[in-house]
């Protein structure tokens, strides 16, 4: 290295302004200057980081739901897997996309041993029973956000109690399917109990159960002509833990929707279109058709939620 | 011909040395925040890191097995070790604030948070990717020459003993300083840039609907943001804004003339996401990312302005 010191350096600018400036011209400092190898030997290892960092986010925007992803994109990501993995940059970065979805919750339900087994109605006390998130329960935010990710993360990993209807005819295809259900099961199940073990810790013969909460995202029409809260219960859907036929476009089961209810919040009354003024809901129409849409194929985790690496690879087409 | 011209601007673009100022205010930030991080996990550790976590250690390790992830704390049940580790890693982070020891310290408590990131798996989010991207180039950086401790106790050992080091009473302007802020300003237009395909992917962004969606999201909401659906027109430009802002920041923020806006427009994007979305530790960090394309010299006026001179380089 070269290091030299330099008086009255004005005026070196680097193109974009970001080193130099001819406002220095009264100071002494002292440059280090690198040799040819030193900046060569750099440039090959800026150049490999750089291919990491774009790795992860190529491989994940060239996926399908046919492919893992193309072949290119996955040659890179596999390449340098190590270096990504290893270094935290297994982020696909897509946040709010594409679309913003619905939030998920988990309601843990703990009941007395002696309650279950005495048959009693254990929805009667409900005061140890826990919410993830939960505003009043979790602060500060950030606090909160953790446990918000959690729900996500547990909703996400969800995989049916049972799958039914494999019905692809090419045995190999159908025995993935299976055996890609069979691990995305573990998984979950490895998970709920985790959860269950952190509540039973804290109290002791007790027994807890846990059920997926989706939160609607109402429509402009909802809040401003039917006055719902947005915490309005009517919003809250539970999801179903059980089997989920096999989705027909080739998607993995995971992606398909648990809850066959239509949500209240989308059943809006037949004389709403006389009452909302035109002006206010030029795109109110089509609002309400992306919510219907989206029972039908539930939007999509946003992926700051998510990072990409954790999701079991059955569910990988999805976002 | 070409290849010559390529070569000078390559390496004027990353190695020609840079002064620390900017970085050194992007330490200060990350440091605090890293500071709050950790203190944040330490207030339900046992449900975090715990023997009895949401996610136990060997849980997290099942999720990276056949990937090259890893953390010690996947093999650490043991509550007090626990605690002693975060509180490690809160006085590393002030430490890091406030720059004492720079140079040691920032890879030290970036491979902490790293363990504490392949521990939590499925607790993280947006905001520590970006911490974790900043912190990982500060440690390239020489961030530590600027308005930290460090400076400051240098200068007050060239005080009592002059000749000591005739270096300290300059600025030191270093390659690293340029190829960490070069590296931190490119993974910066990655993340928008395939932030904005994503949505490019989306029908609602495109329909503007996404920021009604946002708004009723209520579990990110902090600040009731519904008032927005009365105005069909802002949200689909804020939609709209969002999407193309975010899709061509990679080409808008390096000239000189649309670097302002672009900047403006983050911190726009990324106050309101902080202050109706609920996610102000996110929305601030980005903000502070985005500092990084200031330029030191400018960051250094604005600093001489508001008198924050004891311990810059001049």
């Amino acid at each position: 290295m070269n290091i030299k010191r330099i008086k009255n350096a004005a005026g070196r600018q680097s193109p974009n302004g970001y080193t130099g400036s001819p406002d220095d011209s009264h100071e002494t400092r002292v440059v280090v200057g690198w040799s040819g190898r030193a900046r060569l030997i750099a440039t090959l290892l800026i150049s490999l980081h750089l291919l990491a960092v774009v790795a992860e986010p190529l491989r994940f925007f060239s996926r399908s739901p046919e492919n893992f992803a193309a072949a290119d994109t996955a040659f890179l990501r596999r390449t340098l897997g190590p270096y990504v993995d290893a270094m935290y940059l297994s982020h696909g970065y897509f946040f709010f996309a594409p679309n913003p979805g619905p939030a998920h919750l988990v309601e843990c339900q703990v009941t007395p041993d002696r309650e279950l087994a005495s048959g009693s109605n254990p929805e009667a006390d409900k005061s140890k029973w826990k919410i993830y998130p939960d505003r009043k329960d979790q602060w500060p935010r950030l606090l909160y956000h953790r446990h918000f990710m959690l729900s996500e993360f547990y909703n996400t990993l969800f995989a049916p109690t049972e799958l039914e209807n494999v019905t692809e005819s090419d045995q190999r295809i159908a025995q993935r399917i299976t055996d890609q259900w069979r691990e995305d099961r573990r998984i979950y199940e490895s998970l709920q109990d985790c959860v269950k073990q952190n509540l039973i810790s804290k109290y002791p013969e007790h027994s807890v159960a846990l059920k997926r909460i989706q939160h609607e995202l109402p429509n402009p029409r909802t809040i401003f002509v039917d006055r719902w809260k947005l915490t309005d219960p009517r919003l809250y859907n539970e999801l179903l833990e059980g089997p989920v036929k096999e989705p027909s476009n080739g998607q993995s089961p995971k992606q398909m929707p648990s809850e066959t209810k239509f949500p209240a919040a989308f059943d809006t009354p037949a004389n709403v279109e006389q009452i909302v003024p035109q002006k206010q809901f030029d795109g109110d129409a089509k609002i309400l058709d992306e919510n219907k849409e989206q029972i039908k194929e539930p939007r999509v985790v946003p992926s700051e939620i998510v990072p990409s690496e954790i999701v079991p690879s059955g569910n990988r087409g999805a976002r | 011909m070409i290849g010559k011209e390529f070569s000078k601007c390559w390496n004027s673009f990353w190695f020609e040395p840079s002064a620390a100022t900017t970085l050194a205010m992007i330490r200060i930030a990350t440091g605090a925040m890293l500071a709050y991080i950790h203190i944040v996990w330490c207030l339900r550790l046992d449900d975090f890191l715990g023997p009895n976590a949401f996610t136990t250690g060997e849980f997290a390790q099942s999720l990276h097995r056949g990937d090259f992830a890893w953390s010690y704390l996947w093999y650490i049940d043991s509550v007090p070790l626990l605690w002693a580790h975060q509180l490690v890693a809160i006085a590393l982070s002030i430490l890091m604030a406030i720059g004492l020891f720079t140079r040691f310290v920032i890879p030290i408590i970036w491979f902490m948070t790293l363990m504490v990131c392949h521990r939590m798996t499925g607790l993280l989010f947006g905001l520590d990717q970006i911490v974790m991207m900043v912190t990982m180039y500060l440690m390239v950086a020489r961030s530590g020459d600027e308005i930290s401790m460090d400076r400051y106790l240098d200068l007050g050992k060239a005080q009592a003993s002059p000749g000591l080091n005739a270096n300290i009473q300059t600025s030191n302007w270093s390659t690293y300083n340029t190829i960490a802020a070069r590296l931190m300003q490119i993974h910066l237009c990655v993340i928008y840039l395939f932030g904005g395909l994503g949505k490019m992917r989306g029908e609602t962004w495109w329909d503007g609907s996404a920021i009604w969606l946002s708004a009723v999201s209520y579990e990110y909401q902090s600040l009731d943001l519904t008032w927005i659906g009365n105005y069909p027109v802002l949200m689909a430009l804020a939609a709209h804004v969002t999407l193309f802002w975010e899709t061509f920041y990679v080409c808008l923020v390096w000239p000189k003339m649309t670097r302002p806006w672009v900047l403006a427009t983050a911190f726009g994007v990324h106050a309101g996401i902080g202050v109706f979305l609920g996610m102000i530790t996110f929305g601030w960090m980005m903000i502070v990312a985005n500092a990084v394309f200031i330029e030191p010299t400018t960051m250094k006026r604005w600093l001489d302005f508001l008198n924050v001179k004891a311990t810059t380089s001049r």
